[in-house]
């Protein structure tokens, strides 16, 4: 049972970092992104194949991962600066699905729907199972707060405050001296990064990955947590991806008791109940739990009159 | 060149089916100005219910689709009703997030209910047609059939009935229906009634021409929002035509690529699209 | 804050689909503290002003400043040369408060960029505090400085008129291009804003007004210039325009078709 805690607790802490990049493309720069698990799971394989396949280092697969998904997310966000909100949805959408349906059928490359298998991890042998999912969730825990200080002090800096102008009123922003497409495109870069790493810990720690890991309705659960959470409030991000989660897996137990269900019905049961959850959840609380706040101010370090 | 003629031919039927859903989902669009994702379940929706009607019932076909049209119609506009509406009052993202909730809601329904396996109808199995050398389903024939005579009688509904011109007139300019007294809720939830019901259609032809899954909807989203992002969003003609585009497209890189990346036809048709020409071929403004 | 030069519009033409929205308009603008631009409407006022601020693209022509084609650069660009317009509307950045919205037009603050905010370099944080200095100094010259802290959607549509023309100060201008100022604004309001405006002309920065507002223009303008139908119908002071009858023509609907 702490076994299975722990993990799902590294599986939380690891999509909460998806859910803060999120935050910083949509909560701040109003660019909506149905299609984060991309990011995800491009640095979940780039980090697994060139530690497999081209025996490179830990560290060295992470940072590679994060570079290369930033350089991508880069050229999106640069891409689709302009597009509004469903178009870009989709956009998203297709190009998450796309990664997945590369990962699913470049065999040559990904292994296909088989996945890519024992993948390593510093310690892994060295340490009892039980022993390394402790180290692997205390390493996703600090990893969660080393991006939760990061993304707020950018949040609340003046580079917070242009994205933010820049989502209230793009055009006005221009007019204000923010190269409102330069911009976008640098909080893609940011998100995509970070999504990446944890993409690429979550490769490490699971020892395996595949397509399947990365179904597009992951995206849409991360949009939900942010949504939930509050757009633009980065400790809301975390809260509601903590909700998503434990939602997800509490109904799993839930579902175990109605014995007379069939696995595909029990699974088919417990997206019911969170989708629904989630619908009446924004019915009622349209922005979400935590307001966002404004705090830009604080960068210079005394207040304002 | 026979070849490529047989591309377009097979790329056209399916099109063709698409086309429905499609219409449907810029309908909603135009006159509600929200994109309701659910439309791709509700297809499934259709799907399953021809496909009760047929093999459970043992209806025949033109019956189980009009059966396919009613309970897809029904259950969009109801479920619009209670958990779209209140969020479309928050704005058109919080109403676009919750369509797509209610999309996987919708679909596990289905899931719960039916399973993940594939269901297919009862229809004899016909030999194929053989037109100036091109090869087509005889079966297909009929789905092209209906999917055309709903297509028709939408557009005739649209063009000369007095609610099809509400709708128009909701769509091109909500305030000035207002002042004209038309109830916009009222043409709004007409309206998706029947593009929902459209969906239910399409869905059902899907199931009529190969087979029906709770994916089926999830399946056709993208090509389905391509083909309205391709005719211009909000477009009647603009959906039957970024249809027909999508189709042949997908059948080109099957047989160009592989099978596999016919939905990554969708996406790089929004994207090449919003590079040319954003508004869409026959695009309103 | 010295003037400079003038903004030299060359040739400029511009047509939207069949409507010829300038035509071939060769004029400079900025020679004095404060010119309006009038003409009816379909005059080419807000095209010429989207031109002039890097949202448009002209068919034809170039703007000149400081030796520069302005239309070749981005907006931003053309703020960062000193060049702020502001819109018909007002249109505060609503998730701001208005000294934040202050805060984000300021010009110079390496913070903007996501690495020196991340590590809070120094510069950075010294210029945050100098913008603070000076929106709290510009929002006591409007006459703004209690509602600092709120929340720029509570403020009246008149506050917010202010709060643009604060914003458009904050970005260390040479020339600022207002866009119908006192457009649907109560007469008490429109001499207030006539009034902040020739003070700030008193510390050196120069005005160019869109304006239908006719009252305004021949309280605040130093020089006037009618545009019809995309090009320059004549210009002068407040006296000579209103004497003149191709000008009066032009209002009253008889244009001349030369």
């Amino acid at each position: 049972m702490i076994h299975y805690l722990l993990d799902v607790g590294t599986y939380v802490a690891l999509m909460a970092i998806v859910g803060l990049s999120l935050n910083l493309m949509w909560g701040m720069a109003g660019m909506i992104n149905l299609g984060m698990i991309g990011f995800f799971a491009s640095g979940a394989y780039i980090a697994a194949l060139l530690t497999t396949k081209l025996h490179a280092g830990f560290l060295q697969g992470l940072l590679a991962a994060g570079l290369a998904v930033a350089i991508m997310a880069w050229f999106i966000g640069y891409i689709t600066w302009r597009l509004r909100g469903d178009y870009l949805a989709v956009v998203t959408l297709g190009f998450s699905e796309f990664i997945r349906l590369i990962a699913s059928n470049e065999i040559w490359l990904t292994n296909g729907t088989d996945g890519i298998s024992n993948i390593t991890a510093p310690f892994r042998s060295s340490l009892s199972p039980l022993a390394f999912s402790v180290a692997a969730f205390s390493v996703a825990v600090a990893c969660l707060l080393v991006a939760l200080l990061a993304f707020q002090r950018l949040c609340y800096s003046p580079f917070g405050r242009a994205l933010r102008a820049i989502r209230d009123d793009e055009e006005v922003a221009w007019t204000a001296g923010k190269n409102s497409r330069a911009m976008k495109a640098t909080a893609f870069a940011i998100g995509g990064f970070s999504s990446a790493l944890a993409g690429a810990l979550y490769a490490h720690f699971n020892s395996y990955i595949a397509p399947d890991s990365f179904l597009p309705l992951l995206s849409l659960y991360i949009v939900f947590a942010v949504t939930i959470g509050g757009r633009g409030n980065m400790r809301g991000a975390i809260v509601g991806t903590v909700l998503i989660v434990a939602f997800t897996e509490g109904t799993r137990f839930l579902v175990n008791y109605l014995t007379f269900l069939q696995p595909v019905q029990g699974a088919a049961l417990r997206e019911m109940t969170v989708s629904l959850a989630f619908l009446l959840i924004l019915i009622y609380l349209p922005r979400g739990i935590f307001p966002e706040r404004m705090l830009s101010w604080r960068f210079a370090g005394k207040p304002a009159q | 060149m026979s070849e490529a003629a047989q591309l377009a031919v097979n790329g056209l039927m399916s099109g063709s089916l698409l086309m429905l859903p499609a219409i449907g989902f810029s309908l909603i669009y135009g006159v509600l100005r929200f994109p309701n994702f659910a439309v791709a379940s509700i297809a499934t929706i259709g799907g399953f219910s021809a496909y009760v009607a047929n093999v459970f019932f043992h209806w025949p076909l033109p019956v189980s689709i009009a059966f396919a049209f009613l309970i897809a119609g029904s259950i969009g506009v109801g479920s619009d009703f209670l958990l779209l509406r209140p969020l479309r009052k928050a704005g058109i993202v919080a109403a676009a997030i919750g369509s797509l909730a209610l999309n996987i809601f919708l679909e596990n329904v289905v899931r719960f209910s039916f399973g993940n396996d594939l269901r297919g109808l009862n229809v004899p199995i016909m030999r194929d047609v053989v037109v100036l050398g091109l090869h087509v389903g005889r079966q297909q024939v009929f789905n092209v059939a209906w999917a055309a005579t709903a297509a028709i009688i939408l557009f005739l509904l649209l063009k000369n009935s007095r609610i099809g011109k509400q709708m128009r007139a909701v769509a091109d300019n909500p305030m000035l229906a207002r002042i004209q007294r038309i109830d916009a809720l009222q043409v709004g939830n007409i309206t998706t009634f029947i593009a929902m019901g459209l969906a239910g259609i399409g869905g059902a032809l899907l199931a009529l021409d190969t087979s029906v899954d709770p994916l089926l909807g999830f399946r056709i989203l993208l090509p389905l929002f391509a083909a309205c992002v391709i005719g211009g969003i909000g477009s009647f003609p603009g959906a039957v035509v970024g249809a027909a585009i999508i189709g042949i497209g997908e059948e080109m890189a099957a047989v160009l690529w592989s099978p596999a990346y016919r939905t990554g036809v969708g996406f790089i048709a929004i994207v090449i699209t919003l590079m040319i020409r954003p508004s869409g071929i026959f695009s309103r403004q | 804050m010295t003037p400079v030069e003038a903004l030299q519009i060359r040739n400029v033409s511009k047509t939207f689909g069949g409507v010829r929205a300038v035509v071939d308009l060769s004029i400079d603008l900025g020679n004095n503290a404060i010119e309006c631009i009038i003409g009816p409407n379909g005059a080419g006022k807000s095209t010429l002003l989207n031109i002039l601020s890097g949202f448009i693209r002209p068919d034809t022509g170039e703007v000149l400043y400081q030796g520069r084609n302005l239309c070749s650069l981005r907006p931003d660009q053309i703020s960062a040369l000193g060049i702020v317009r502001t819109f018909q509307t007002a249109r505060p950045f609503a998730s701001l408060s208005l000294l934040e919205n202050l805060l984000a037009f300021g010009a110079g603050q390496p913070g903007e960029h996501a690495w020196q905010a991340l590590i809070g370099i120094p510069k950075a944080r010294r210029r945050e505090a100098d913008l603070i200095e000076t929106a709290n100094r510009t929002a006591a010259d409007l006459q703004l400085s209690p509602l600092l802290r709120a929340p720029s959607t509570e403020l009246s549509g008149g506050q917010k008129k202010l709060l643009d023309l604060g914003r458009a100060l904050m970005c260390d201008p040479q020339l600022i291009l207002l866009d119908e100022p006192v457009s649907g604004v109560n007469p008490a309001l429109s001499v207030e804003i006539a009034t902040a405006i020739k003070a700030l002309t008193g510390q050196g920065y120069r005005f160019v007004i869109v304006e239908h507002n006719m009252s305004f223009v021949r309280a605040i303008s130093d020089h006037v210039i009618v545009l019809a139908e995309g090009r320059l119908l004549a210009r002068g002071s407040f006296e000579d325009i209103l004497h003149n009858t191709q000008v009066q023509e032009a209002y009253l609907g008889n244009v001349a078709r030369a």
